[in-house]
């Protein structure tokens, strides 16, 4: 394990490397001298040896190598150099004002994404093909479609233009920080609710979910993923609910009925008011859903869900 | 019954090579969003390519001079720009820069991704540890400030765009050929054809890529809607299409200019690329779905 770290950390340092060459041979591959840049398009006169001097005042008649190696040495050392633009402002001063500004918003944007897309995620993988997944869905298609600069600007012109309740740019209030956060998060929303939204899917469909469901635990508990892993570690994979001792508690001392105690199959999908029992359509939320109410062939409409092939695994027992 | 299932077997067994593809062609032809996408993307490809045809005016020439940021009429039923020129024409010309910038960068990028990522992958060793530092480089860097220096070194204009966006988002291919090359290599298959002495370049070619065409395939119809992104991004900041060729980005950034006096120019543009981004996306979903079918249930 060391040794990976080590070696991943060696990595990335020639990573860190191979992009300081690349920035470096970029920025000199730029049209023009950087004379031409600092004088400015032919409005100073000076003569040859005036532009020989400046030239190796800048270091610029050195070979590329050695401007490499010292502008490395600068860099590291904290020098990046004054802007051509703003004249005498050092380069790091105008970074270093612009980070907190950016920190924030990317923080605010960060939390609000993280806390809308991880509940919607969850709820929409756990209740495939409900109202709110289909939603979920939509909305994260669309919010992957949309050119982040393209929103602003709608947003601008809904909300400071027609509505004229925000500032279309500027800081100087708080109300200033509520458009850009809204469009950063929008993007990074999209995503992670995707990605939550597939990985519950995937993870609801594993043996030991439908452990922890057979024996009756409440959906909360089940799709807290660590206690999932709990209880289902108190079982071997695939051991059947009717083989479960006569009593048992689950980790938080609720009493759990054995699995015979389950009402009759053909009460399936009438909850049948068993407090904390195990299953059998009552309670859990999701064994209930799905084909309801069963009809008299037994034969479900429609495609099968995932709750139905869990009460069909329960039909078996 | 009987009968039937006895006739259809050999010819089953003639067919098995394409039977693969037929599958998913029909997992992917049952998926109804994906099927919308696919529809979208070829109404596109009609729009791009008989544009003359379809505009009713002339993107760069039809200029109306009275007519300057008009909103949208039944003749006109985008507007007008700043300039006083059809809009409705204008986005669809659009369309070409798009779907080209879309279509040929990826290939690019596909062909380049592919090859590094399988010299890598099969090779292993000095090569694989050089290229995937180069993948690890490309990934590393933002890829728009890359682009926007590229373009600003080579002048922006259509080729450029293509090539530049085409030589920078190719190392998430290269990554995923180049992990199933390695798993790939120590397949039975391929060490059978190693030992009959095929050669390595046979061997990439006829045994393992077809095995990696998959996910390569999803991978870039998902990354055709990011490159379009990409380049109404340049070309919104200008280092795209030149000025009075149409693209969407670049109506878009005129839109911005006029945003508070016009506010239509920035909207049409700005649904196409929601709309085409969609329609590749949902391909790529569907053919994920289709071409993978570990995930279904």
């Amino acid at each position: 394990m060391f040794g990976y770290i080590v070696r991943r950390l060696f990595e990335g340092l020639i990573v860190i490397i191979l992009i300081s060459i690349a920035t470096f041979a970029i920025m000199r591959l730029m049209p023009g001298d950087p004379m031409d840049m600092l004088l400015g398009e032919g409005q100073v006169r000076i003569s040859k040896e005036q532009m020989e001097a400046i030239r190796a005042r800048w270091g610029l008649d050195e070979p590329y190598y050695v401007q490499y190696f010292v502008w490395v040495k600068n860099f590291v050392t904290g020098n990046l150099g004054e802007s051509l633009v703003r004249q005498g402002v050092p380069v790091r001063d105008m970074i270093l004002e612009a980070m907190p500004v950016t920190a924030t918003l990317n923080i605010y944007a960060l939390l609000i994404a993280l806390g809308v897309s991880i509940p919607i995620g969850i709820l929409a993988g756990m209740r495939r093909n409900s109202p709110l997944d289909y939603a979920a869905s939509v909305g994260s298609a669309l919010g992957i479609a949309t050119p982040n600069f393209w929103l602003a600007l709608m947003l601008i012109v809904i909300f400071s233009l027609m509505l004229g309740w925000l500032p279309p740019f500027g800081l100087r209030s708080a109300k200033g920080y509520i458009l850009p956060v809204i469009v950063l998060a929008t993007e990074q929303m999209a995503i992670f609710t995707r990605v939550m939204r597939s990985s519950t899917a995937e993870v609801v469909t594993q043996d030991y979910v439908r452990t922890a469901r057979s024996k009756g635990l409440p959906e909360r508990t089940v799709i807290t993923p660590r206690r999932a892993q709990f209880v289902a570690a108190h079982h071997h994979r695939g051991r059947l609910p009717h083989r479960l001792p006569a009593q048992r508690h689950d980790h938080r001392g609720n009493r759990l009925r054995p699995a015979r105690h389950r009402p009759p199959l053909h009460r399936f999908g009438v909850p049948p008011g068993l407090p904390g029992g195990p299953v059998a359509g009552g309670g859990v939320g999701r064994a209930r859903r799905g084909c309801q109410p069963p009809d008299r062939s037994g034969v479900c409409s429609g495609r099968p869900t995932h709750s139905d092939r869990v009460s069909q695994w329960l039909l078996l027992l | 019954m009987a009968t039937t299932a006895v006739n259809l077997k050999p010819q089953e067994r003639k067919t098995e090579h394409r039977s693969e593809w037929r599958r998913a062609w029909r997992r992917f032809s049952a998926n109804r969003v994906a099927v919308i996408g696919l529809i979208v993307v070829i109404l596109l490809i009609l729009m791009a390519v008989f544009a003359p045809l379809i505009a009713p005016y002339d993107p760069i020439t039809d200029i109306f001079r009275g007519q300057r940021g008009v909103g949208p009429s039944p003749d006109h039923p985008m507007g007008f720009d700043h300039l006083g020129r059809d809009l409705f024409s204008r986005i669809i010309f659009g369309s070409r820069v798009a779907l080209i910038v879309g279509i040929f960068s990826t290939l690019i990028s596909v062909i380049i991704g592919v090859t590094v990522g399988s010299v890598a992958g099969f090779f292993g060793g000095w090569s694989d540890r050089v290229l995937s530092r180069i993948i690890d480089t490309l990934m590393a860097f933002p890829i728009i400030a890359l682009l926007i220096v590229l373009a600003a070194v080579l002048g922006p204009s259509l080729l450029t765009t293509v090539v530049v966006i085409g030589a920078t988002v190719w190392s998430r291919y290269a990554r995923v050929v180049r992990a199933d090359i390695m798993s790939l290599r120590q397949r039975d298959f391929v060490i059978a054809a190693r030992a009959l002495g095929v050669p390595n370049s046979r061997i990439i070619w006829r045994h393992m890529l077809p095995n990696v065409l998959g996910p390569v395939i999803v991978l870039a119809s998902l990354g055709v809607g990011s490159i379009i992104i990409l380049e109404s991004a340049l070309s919104f900041l200008g280092l795209g299409v030149r000025p009075p060729i149409p693209s969407w980005g670049g109506i878009l950034a005129d839109g911005r200019a006029f945003i508070l006096r016009y506010p239509h120019i920035a909207i049409f543009p700005g649904i196409m690329i929601v709309i085409t981004v969609l329609a590749f996306n949902f391909i790529g979903d569907g053919l994920r779905d289709a071409l993978d079918p570990r995930e279904m249930e």
